[in-house]
């Protein structure tokens, strides 16, 4: 892909050694284009990640829509390493480029009102052709609560491995939330809409049980239908503990000081 | 006589095929950047196939009128065992690592695991005394009895498959609906039969 020049190394990124880019790029999730491992790679080609624009929507000062030239250099660009800890068990470390959301969202102006963010993936049957499908009320949405998207740990993707977004790794932005399972970092974002209630995530919309509204990821509390006291570091790390908060409990466990991480999973 | 022993042989071989074909693509790179996820499917899946082609053998070698179908039944049935033993092998030693922690904190809390495993455990004696000296031993009114356990290890196997399918899984389906019509099958021709 195209590289991204510039983006300054972020010193807190874990030094944990690099996922590959062809495993992080050929093993991944985005049922916009099948629900198998390497469907996205197969047919991430009929997205068209230029031209694109993200809305930013609800309960800002300043609502406002942004093309994605125009994104790409309205902040610094950083490279951070996080790790990437799927619901389903296994897990990478990836280098990604790009900038806090708190940047964007500042810009834009909360106002009183701004207690959540939902982010809306691209709904185009032609670019996504899964979108056919009835396995999810497309578009893809999640949400965060406020200060989850403000936490300067939350960052607008638009590189990674030092080249913009390959088109199956959520290309031309999308959001990474590392202390959360990889569902929450949603792909290809073409709207943030900030709103007063709470939104309903599209995997918590079609499995409630399974997929909460936070998804942390936690050792402690089990998916119905597997553990996730421990992971698989791919693609040949052996089976590790799976760490509270993804290893970033120190920089998150207060967000959720008093809550019941049982009920709020 | 000869039919017998050349059916039976030719499964006992063929048998093989799928696992070979799998060790194939496993050593030439193609399951992919994560291979232990597609072995450990694909010998799930071979060995359900396996367990109701083995059930499926009753009333097709009736309805075929061609009774050396049945020396079929006992390299189908074993090489069904030996992909769910192979399955429960992937399982441990890749997918967990071989970490005897990690393994024992899922068989105790996990049904699906606990289910997977007592279906393997239900078909083990069954491949035990799968020999001619075995079934002259046990009589064939025991070994028969016996046998009758591949009936709930069908069944549990089966659940067990479902639970882990994340969505629809036309597999699973085709085989539990294929074996639920030869269960009912048996269970009228038994009580006509008295």
């Amino acid at each position: 892909g195209l590289s991204l020049p510039g983006a300054a190394p972020w010193p807190a990124s874990t030094d944990e050694a690099h996922t590959p880019f062809e495993v992080a790029t050929n093993y991944n999730n985005f049922f916009e284009f099948g629900t198998a491992k390497e469907d996205p790679a197969a047919h991430a080609h009929h997205l068209r990640p230029t031209p694109w624009s993200v809305a930013i929507t609800g309960a800002v000062e300043r609502p406002r829509t942004l093309g994605i030239e125009d994104i790409l250099t309205r902040h610094p660009l950083e490279e951070r390493v996080y790790r990437l800890r799927c619901v389903e068990g296994w897990s990478m470390v990836i280098p990604w480029v790009g900038f806090p959301l708190h940047l964007m969202l500042a810009e834009a102006g909360l106002t009183s009102r701004a207690r959540y963010v939902e982010f809306h993936t691209l709904h185009d049957p032609e670019q996504m052709p899964n979108q056919t499908s009835g396995i999810l009320d497309w578009p893809y949405r999640e949400g965060l609560r406020i200060d989850e998207a403000m936490h300067p740990l939350t960052l607008m993707a638009v590189g990674m491995y030092g080249e913009v977004l390959p088109n199956q790794s959520g290309a031309p932005i999308r959001l990474v939330v590392p202390w959360k399972y990889g569902f929450k970092s949603i792909k290809s974002v073409v709207r943030i809409d900030v709103r007063e209630t709470r939104p309903v995530s599209s995997w918590e919309e079609r499995q409630p049980r399974e997929y909460g509204f936070f998804a942390n990821v936690n050792p402690t509390v089990r998916h119905p239908r597997w553990h996730q006291a421990t992971e698989r570091r791919l693609p040949d790390g052996g089976r590790i503990r799976t760490e509270m908060f993804n290893g970033y409990a120190e920089e998150v466990a207060h967000l959720y000081a008093g809550m019941d991480l049982t009920e709020n999973f | 006589m000869r039919a017998f022993a050349l059916v039976g042989w030719a499964v006992a071989l063929a048998g093989a095929v799928p696992g070979l074909w799998l060790a194939w693509q496993w050593q030439t790179g193609a399951l992919g950047f994560v291979p232990d996820e597609a072995l450990l499917h694909w010998t799930g899946r071979f060995a359900l196939v396996f367990l109701v082609a083995t059930l499926a053998l009753g009333p097709l070698h009736i309805a075929a009128q061609w009774r050396p179908l049945f020396a079929a039944r006992r390299p189908m049935g074993l090489w069904a065992f030996g992909y769910g033993a192979a399955h429960l092998g992937i399982w441990a030693a890749l997918d967990q690592a071989g970490i005897a922690a990690f393994i024992w904190a899922e068989i105790t809390t996990m049904l699906h695991l606990q289910l997977g495993l007592a279906a393997l455990l239900l078909l083990l004696p069954l491949a035990a005394t799968s020999t001619n000296a075995a079934l002259r031993a046990l009589t064939l009114r025991r070994w028969s009895a016996l046998h009758l356990l591949v009936w709930p290890a069908t069944l549990i196997a089966l659940s067990h498959a479902w639970m882990v399918a994340r969505f629809e899984n036309p597999l699973v389906v085709a085989l539990g609906a294929l074996t639920l019509a030869m269960l009912v099958t048996r269970v009228i021709a038994g009580v006509r039969q008295g």
